[in-house]
């Protein structure tokens, strides 16, 4: 079924809710289905009550959150299977293939498109019980780990070695490593460590029709493309993650932070480029838009004046952070950055999920909020701010709506920024407050797309953001990517409906 | 709605919040999302809005839910998903839906109230105005006689003036944290009367649920100088006061395992660990997260009497740790704690010895 059908059908699809969940009668070959299913995992590991599903429902779009609160029926799967091998994972696709059945592979089931739901119908493969290191090379830096162990916990088995992976995204606490690679995930160290695409050095995926495909053992050669790459971002669609080696780091010697507030947006976006650009490779390039600035760290960090807030931090051998920090110092304050000293960095450094917790973070109020998080080339970047700026607060004037933004990933050509967009007082018709939803997103997300933005920096695409696809690679382009995906699952039973395929 | 204004709010706070998934025991071990504060939350705000009812296939996970407390310690702001589970359990009893074991571990409970303590001569027994009440606790529901033994031995060994009771009935502390609340206050009065009856000056206690649900309920003791204490802080006392020694024959490797109850519940952290040290001449090999942040045993909440397979599965994550420390004794300073970790370590053929406190104390005396 095509994603943006599908998403269309779903976004229009009202059921009247029901005040007790009654039984479904099966059909023989949905049975006959999870018979065979047990005696590929067991059956501690195949869950098909409805509480384990409504709890996998919910992720942190706010689509699923309004449905599932307003009794508006939210597509379940047939069941949820939890392997514990990638054997399990290899017998499982090869029966989904037999029954045609779609898979959904999940690992947090914290992205915010929809990407783990069963839109189809079908069964959710859970990887949350694949979640062992399997392999730390202390010479070559890398660690081989399996998909379904939690970045958080990897973090510690790496520090308690003495090596980080430097990956430290919001969703640090919950997300697991196969989904940041499904999604070619970001964290905040990303300006200098990369994304997940530039940490995978080999990876370990189950086709859609059972085939183990292992890529080659290093990540840079010239033997042929490097298929790798093809599934790094592909959340799900052409293959399950069953394994991937990943660059690891020393700890630093020093981390060094500073703390500007810039007097405006542009000067801002200058001084950040200059810094990526003159190579001064900072770890970390945090700015916030005014609004961003009052609403996150006026009353979460008490930073006062009118400006944008910028952080910078940069990591590694002292005598060179120490140089860095001297450069970027001088950039700065060309640029009329007032030194807020470092305390405020470190307290942004150390409390940076604070703001993730409820009653901090949006997630606990029934407000209608997206997050578009975006990225372009520095000469689009302003461009593309101030067009989805205007696409929401003046297009959609009438509910309130309101945009802000930080600017949180930074490359040596452009950077990425954050802007969430937010009702407070959403329609009471639920036709009308998930339309309004649904045209402020395409109304956002296209005023980027029209000057010369990309649409998703790294939260991923899933069911969400799958009807600009198309558009953003252009018909013959996104053709390509469909030929791909009918060669490699013509049953179209991996992840139906995500990516817009 | 159904829940209190406090729980209504905790629900609204937790439901889309994934922020303590990577640390609540119950979802470490089964990893299913309807085991973690935030599924919990979804399911009870789903009850709560009249969209769902409690016949519903899976809402019995509320009582695997050992209420350890974790998920509220590393929130930033202490949501206590732990009181929202166990408000969630009241109202389902209330609502008579409770699952069937459930309602037959209460019934059993109800049924079976007193414990009779007769290891030792009668003299030792219902001796009014001693310096110490012994309460056994969980021990003595779990038949831990030498844990009972240990703690009287080192009593002796210190000449210490102390009684137990004849008859112990915890069952209202077991009632209480199952969400039986009407049950449990109707047995309290009747606890704290056969208390206050001996009139000790100190009560100690080797049960870390015993020991939480005395310190809370500490106004229903008659005198107002009463300590309640457990039995480690006494032997940590005889330390100190240099009236026991130990043999430090040789230096081990010993991990402490951390009980919530008395660990988060009440900062004992360095008692322990200061007699372990004494004993084993080394220092502890600490779990890899421990103190304020250790992780459930397993048995809280009372699992290991409703659903022990989830106890031993928490239970097993825990004590795995001890393998890749290649440790061979985990001490820990709460009877259930021993009693779960000793069934998974069998289960699992883990090659460890658990130890209560008292246990190993006396053994290194």
């Amino acid at each position: 079924m095509n994603g943006h059908l599908s998403a269309v059908r779903f976004r229009h699809k009202i059921f009247k809710g029901r005040k007790r969940q009654m039984q479904k009668k099966m059909k023989y070959s949905e049975q006959l289905f999870l018979y065979e299913l047990r005696d590929i995992v067991g059956d501690d590991n195949v869950y098909t009550d409805s509480i384990e599903k409504k709890s996998q429902s919910l992720d942190v779009w706010w689509i699923t959150r309004y449905t599932m609160f307003n009794d508006v029926e939210i597509p379940e799967p047939l069941a949820i299977v939890f392997p514990e091998c990638k054997e399990q994972v290899v017998e499982i696709v090869k029966l989904c293939n037999n029954y045609d059945m779609p898979v959904i592979p999940r690992g947090g089931g914290a992205g915010d498109g929809g990407g783990t739901l069963a839109i189809t119908g079908g069964i959710v493969v859970d990887l949350k019980k694949m979640d062992k290191v399997i392999e730390l090379n202390k010479k070559s830096l890398t660690v081989l780990v399996q998909p379904g162990m939690l970045q958080k916990h990897l973090e510690e088995y790496l520090n308690k070695h003495g090596f980080t992976m430097n990956h430290f995204p919001a969703s640090y606490h919950t997300s697991a490593v196969g989904g940041f690679i499904s999604t070619n995930g970001t964290g905040v160290l990303s300006s200098k460590y990369g994304k997940l695409i530039d940490m995978v050095r080999k990876i370990e995926v189950v086709l859609p029709d059972g085939k183990l495909f292992t890529s080659l053992p290093v990540s840079h050669h010239s033997t042929g493309p490097d298929f790798s790459k093809m599934f790094i971002g592909a959340e799900g669609v052409f293959g399950i993650v069953t394994e991937a080696l990943i660059k690891v780091h020393p700890m630093p010697e020093k981390r060094s932070f500073l703390a500007y507030l810039l007097p405006n947006l542009e000067e801002g976006i200058e001084a950040g480029r200059k810094i990526m650009v003159n190579g001064l490779l900072p770890c970390i390039m945090r700015f916030y838009d005014e609004k961003d600035t009052e609403h996150i760290l006026t009353k979460q960090y008490n930073v006062e004046g009118e400006g944008c807030f910028f952080m910078v931090g940069f990591d590694g051998v002292g005598s060179v952070v120490d140089a860095q920090t001297s450069e970027a110092d001088r950039i700065f304050k060309e640029a009329g950055g007032i030194d807020l000293g470092d305390k405020q960095a470190w307290k942004w450094w150390n409390n940076r999920l604070k703001s993730y917790y409820p009653p901090l973070d949006y997630v606990c109020e029934p407000w209608m909020t997206a997050v578009t998080d975006t990225v372009a080339s520095y000469e689009d970047i302003e461009k593309v701010y101030w067009a989805m700026k205007s696409a929401v607060e003046d297009g959609f004037e009438k509910y309130e709506a309101v945009f802000h933004a930080h600017f949180s990933h930074w490359y040596d050509w452009g950077a990425s920024f954050y802007p969430t967009f937010l009702v407070k007082d959403i329609p009471k018709d639920k036709e009308e407050a998930l339309d309004v939803y649904h045209r402020m997103l395409s109304a956002c997300a296209r005023a980027s797309i029209d000057n010369g933005g990309v649409v998703n920096e790294h939260h991923g695409i899933g069911i969400r953001n799958g009807r600009f696809i198309k558009e953003i690679y252009g018909e013959q382009s996104f053709a390509m990517i469909k030929d791909i995906k009918e060669a490699i699952d013509p049953k179209r039973i991996l992840n139906p409906g995500k990516l817009g395929l | 709605m159904l829940f209190n204004e406090k729980t209504t709010e905790t629900i609204k706070m937790c439901r889309c919040c994934f922020m303590c998934r990577h640390a609540c025991p119950t979802f470490l071990a089964t990893k299913l999302d309807s085991h973690t504060p935030r599924g919990y939350a979804i399911n009870l705000a789903r009850i709560n809005e009249g969209m769902a009812d409690w016949y519903e296939e899976g809402f019995e996970r509320l009582f695997h839910c050992s209420q350890c407390g974790l998920c509220k310690e590393l929130c930033e702001f202490s949501w206590p998903e732990d009181e929202m589970v166990l408000e969630g359990r009241r109202e389902m009893i209330k609502a008579g839906k409770e699952p069937a074991v459930i309602k037959k571990a209460a019934k059993d409970l109800m049924k079976n109230r007193e414990l009779e303590n007769d290891m030792f001569n009668k003299k030792i027994y219902d001796k009014k105005n001693c310096d110490i009440l012994y309460i056994a606790g969980t021990a003595l529901k779990n038949g831990q006689e030498d844990i009972i033994r240990s703690v009287c031995e080192i009593f002796e060994n210190t000449k210490m003036d102390y009684t137990m009771q004849s008859i112990e009935d915890i069952s209202g502390i077991i009632l209480s944290e199952l969400g039986y609340t009407e049950d449990a206050d109707k047995w309290i009065k009747g606890y704290f009367d056969k208390i206050n009856a001996l009139s000790p000056k100190r009560i100690v206690v080797s049960c870390a649920h015993t020991y939480d649900f005395l310190k809370n309920h500490k106004n229903l003791l008659n005198k107002k100088d009463i300590t309640i204490e457990h039995v480690l802080e006494i032997i940590g006392e005889k330390i100190e006061n240099e009236e026991i020694d130990f043999k430090k024959e040789k230096e081990e490797k010993v991990m402490y395992h951390d009980p919530c109850r008395i660990g988060r519940g009440h900062g004992i952290y360095d008692t322990p660990r200061m007699i372990i040290e004494a004993c084993s001449g080394g220092s502890v090999v600490e779990f890899h997260h421990s103190k304020d942040e250790a992780e459930c045993c397993g048995a809280g909440g009372c699992v290991n009497l409703t659903y022990p397979k989830i106890a031993s599965c928490v239970a097993a994550k825990r004590i795995e740790q001890a393998i890749d420390e290649e440790v061979k004794t985990v001490v820990t300073a709460c009877p259930n704690c021993k009693k779960v970790f000793e069934e998974a370590a069998e289960q699992k053929d883990i090659d460890i010895e658990v130890l209560d406190i008292a246990e190993y104390a006396l053994k290194n005396l």
